[in-house]
């Protein structure tokens, strides 16, 4: 599998973990 | 079950990993978690990054299911990158912490009057993490030596994870009902039954698996090629390309592995030698590997990698090799000849000078036994050099490569800036990626 490939997935992995916590905070501190 | 599906599948399965903390204590006992958004949004960050490291562990522990899927490299270049990510998260998660009103003092310093042990696991465990990623990033930088940062990069791991864990447990905050306990379990469980599998299991799967030194022999390039029997079992056959971790030592629970593409040809009989090519790189390569001789044992754990021509079939092959990155290169072609493949195939080997050019005799003398040509391009070349000059690019590929071109598959495998130069190179002047496949060597 390409290195870039891998780069970009694992960027875009972490841009939705990111958007899952923001989710989580807001849920639980709602 | 096809490599998509696997691979989807294990993708599946560690996104819920790396959430598992989250969806868990949402559906658990919200209302206890967090008095503010900030405060939230800090233990968020706190229980992914912690899932992240855990999972560190999986992506390294070459499971071959899941590396048949994505590859090992590049599940050791996620891997690398996901530390960094885990990284940035368990960092922002004291930060947004200390924002929000807990001391930095009593956090950051685990010598502070006013810390106590939970505090101090958590400032022990980030320090570790830091060090642990500063030690991988600047290694060669460092000068530390591989079999040193080997182990010392598994303690450290094992140390964040467990030092976390005692954090949280002692914090009691988030271990308050049973699903959540549960959860902090599993990532033991998944950590400790990962070290087993890798450490102890698989070198005792291994012990009647005994390889042998029959030759050490010189290579051009600072090279050397081992010819190694099995010794008491059938060893394997492999498709041309793939590697096998290596080790050396009267035991296979030795620390230092290292991974090295076989040279010789893929489709080996029962009980046949193997053959691994090894460039000189200083520390096992430099020292170890000249001082065995015939007769030595060593221990070969393999074969691994999904890079292969076997795997990507095309009308011909484009082979792409620098440096030492020649080594599987040659293993398809011998393969293709020993099995009377037709098709055309051009391999570029780009190098520094005449000297470093490991493996090109034996790659030229198969020339006169299959359909290949062979470019050596050179960026340092003697006067007398009649080549190609100066790096892999794409006018000399024009020069070389026939008109159906489109129709191949590039298959390329050396150094970082080589692989760099391809990948960004190739699909710009019209080669699909899907026509592309590389191997990086610079996994460990």
């Amino acid at each position: 599998m390409h290195h870039v490939i891998v780069k970009r997935f694992a960027g875009l992995l972490t841009i939705l973990l990111i958007v899952a916590i923001v989710v989580f905070a807001l849920i639980v501190s709602s | 079950m096809g490599l998509m599906v696997r691979g989807i599948l294990w993708f599946g399965m560690y996104l819920f990993l790396v959430l598992l903390p989250l969806i868990t204590a949402v559906l658990s006992n919200p209302e206890r978690i967090a008095p503010s958004p900030l405060v939230a949004l800090g233990v968020g960050l706190g229980f992914v990054g912690y899932a992240l490291m855990a999972l560190e562990f999986a992506l390294i522990s070459r499971i071959k299911s899941a590396a048949a899927a994505f590859g090992e490299d590049a599940l050791q270049q996620f891997h690398n990158t996901m530390g960094m990510v885990a990284l940035g998260f368990l960092l922002a998660h004291p930060i947004l912490l200390i924002i929000s009103g807990y001391p930095a003092k009593c956090w950051l310093n685990p010598f502070a009057s006013c810390a106590n042990l939970a505090t101090r696991t958590a400032a022990l465990a980030l320090y570790a993490l830091i060090l642990l990623v500063v030690t991988s990033i600047l290694r060669k930088k460092l000068g530390i030596r591989y079999e040193v940062w080997y182990v010392l990069h598994g303690l450290f791991a094992l140390f964040v994870v467990v030092a976390s864990l005692v954090h949280i447990f002692i914090l009691g905050r988030y271990t308050t009902t049973p699903a959540m306990r549960v959860v902090w379990l599993v990532y033991v469980v998944l950590v400790i039954g990962l070290v087993l599998y890798h450490r102890i299991l698989v070198p005792i799967l291994n012990w009647n698996k005994k390889w042998e030194v029959v030759e050490n022999r010189v290579e051009p390039g600072d090279a050397r090629t081992l010819v190694l029997k099995p010794v008491g079992h059938n060893g394997f056959s492999f498709e041309p390309g793939q590697f096998a971790w290596l080790k050396t030592g009267r035991t296979p629970f030795g620390l230092g592995q290292h991974p090295i593409s076989m040279s010789s040809g893929g489709d080996v009989p029962p009980g046949g030698q193997v053959t691994f090519t090894v460039k000189n790189l200083g520390d096992w390569s430099g020292q170890e590997v000249p001082a065995l001789k015939p007769g030595d044992t060593m221990w070969v754990e393999g074969p691994h990698g999904v890079f292969s021509m076997d795997r990507e079939q095309a009308m011909g092959y484009v082979f792409v090799g620098g440096g030492i990155g020649i080594t599987p290169l040659h293993s398809m072609c011998q393969t293709m000849a020993e099995r009377g493949d037709p098709r055309p195939v051009v391999l570029f080997y780009g190098a520094h000078d005449e000297e470093s050019l490991t493996l090109l005799e034996e790659l030229q003398a198969l020339t006169s036994r299959m359909n290949l040509t062979v470019v050596p391009v050179l960026s340092h070349p003697s006067e007398d050099w009649q080549g190609e000059t100066g790096y892999v690019n794409v006018d000399i590929m024009k020069r070389h490569v026939p008109k159906q071109v489109k129709w191949f598959k590039f298959l390329i495998c050396g150094p970082e800036q080589l692989m760099d130069a391809m990948e960004e190179v190739l699909p710009a002047v019209g080669i699909p990626p899907q026509n592309v496949l590389t191997e990086r060597f610079d996994m460990v």
